[in-house]
């Protein structure tokens, strides 16, 4: 292998971080070669300044308080952890709206454990049975033909979200739903 | 003597004893400042930067790998956070620490030749690229394998092994310029 080849392995066998065959053969390169154990020299003498100049032990007096109150800013958000209590209350809750939005009874015969609580409080006391969304096809049944906003042009014609919904083109006409 | 267990202190730090990420603080603070101070050459970036690493630390003690040890985990995040407030403060003050404007302060300031030794390293190791002396820094004076180094800055001991040569050849010439100035200096 040429000298240039070596530069690496040179580095990295000064540092002792070569493996067993790098080794045998950098010194087996070494042994012929004085430019090369010049080189690896130079490689020593960089170890030896670097840690001849940075051999201080510098320890800054307020770190660990510096530290500290800057984790002190941390720290309550894991104090602030919902307790075992409302975590499992937060369960509980859970479970019964999953029921309420699969439509099942709380207290259905036969369910699991979990399923069997909610019949101590009637669910809709805790989450009222919300009035299904209406489709403009519902409204426009409900209506009638002459109030209906589908009555001229459809769905193209309305624009809006479900609170602000209205005609395009046409004066403003609440819709009474 | 005790033997520190990282491990045990990651486990409780992370099940949100506060005492035990204090004591990991405490454990590594002195070494991870001293270390980021040799690589940004600036005493109250080093705090900073120090103070930082901990509370980054302690925000993604959660994501630590099991593979990688607490202590090497300390120094990568710690060398991200040099590297990025280094490129920072140099776009902000664009300057070039060049051995010609830095020596004859040095000379003026500090006419001990261990002191001047000392600045003289410090002032080269700043010129290299923040990448390759963190790699030698890491080896030399904080004692790392190339294995370990290559774990800390995600890549492979191969590239670690290239980026100590070279910046070892790199400081060598660097150094043997400034040394030169500081004689030609003292003989002016």
């Amino acid at each position: 292998m040429p000298c240039a080849e070596l530069a690496d392995l040179l580095s990295a066998y000064a540092d002792g971080q070569t493996t067993p065959a790098q080794t045998e053969y950098v010194e087996a390169h070494l042994a012929h070669c004085p430019r090369c154990r010049r080189v690896m020299q130079r490689h020593v003498e960089v170890r030896h300044l670097i840690r001849l100049g940075t051999d201080d032990a510098w320890t800054p007096p307020d770190l660990s308080l510096r530290v500290t109150r800057a984790l002190q800013g941390r720290y309550p958000r894991a104090r602030q952890r919902p307790s075992s209590f409302l975590r499992a209350g937060g369960s509980v809750i859970a479970v019964l709206l999953a029921l309420q939005l699969l439509g099942l009874p709380a207290s259905q015969p036969g369910a699991s454990p979990t399923a069997t609580v909610p019949s101590a409080i009637p669910t809709h006391a805790l989450f009222p049975r919300t009035p299904p969304r209406r489709t403009p096809a519902a409204v426009g049944a409900q209506l009638g033909p002459a109030q209906s906003p589908l009555a001229s042009g459809g769905d193209a014609t309305t624009k809006g979200g479900r609170f602000g919904r209205r005609r395009m083109g046409g004066p403003h006409q609440p819709v009474a739903i | 003597m005790a033997i520190f267990d990282g491990d045990l202190y990651i486990a409780e730090a992370r099940a949100g004893d506060h005492a035990a990420f204090d004591t990991i603080v405490l454990r590594y603070q002195g070494r991870i400042a001293r270390y980021i101070l040799r690589l940004v050459n600036d005493p109250d970036l080093a705090l900073d930067l120090t103070q930082d690493t901990f509370v980054e630390a302690f925000r993604a003690i959660h994501a630590l790998r099991s593979d990688l040890a607490l202590g090497a985990w300390l120094y990568r995040i710690a060398t991200n956070l040099a590297i990025r407030a280094d490129k920072r403060r140099r776009r902000i003050f664009w300057q070039r620490l060049g051995a010609a404007e830095e020596i004859p302060a040095l000379i003026v300031e500090s006419p001990d030749s261990t002191v001047l030794d000392r600045q003289l390293v410090r002032a080269t190791l700043s010129q290299l690229p923040r990448d390759r002396a963190a790699c030698l820094l890491l080896h030399v004076n904080e004692g790392f394998s190339y294995d370990e180094i290559a774990a800390i800055m995600g890549t492979t001991p191969e590239a670690v092994r290239k980026r100590i040569a070279r910046a070892k050849e790199r400081f060598r010439t660097l150094y043997d310029a400034a040394s030169e100035e500081v004689v030609l200096h003292a003989v002016r």
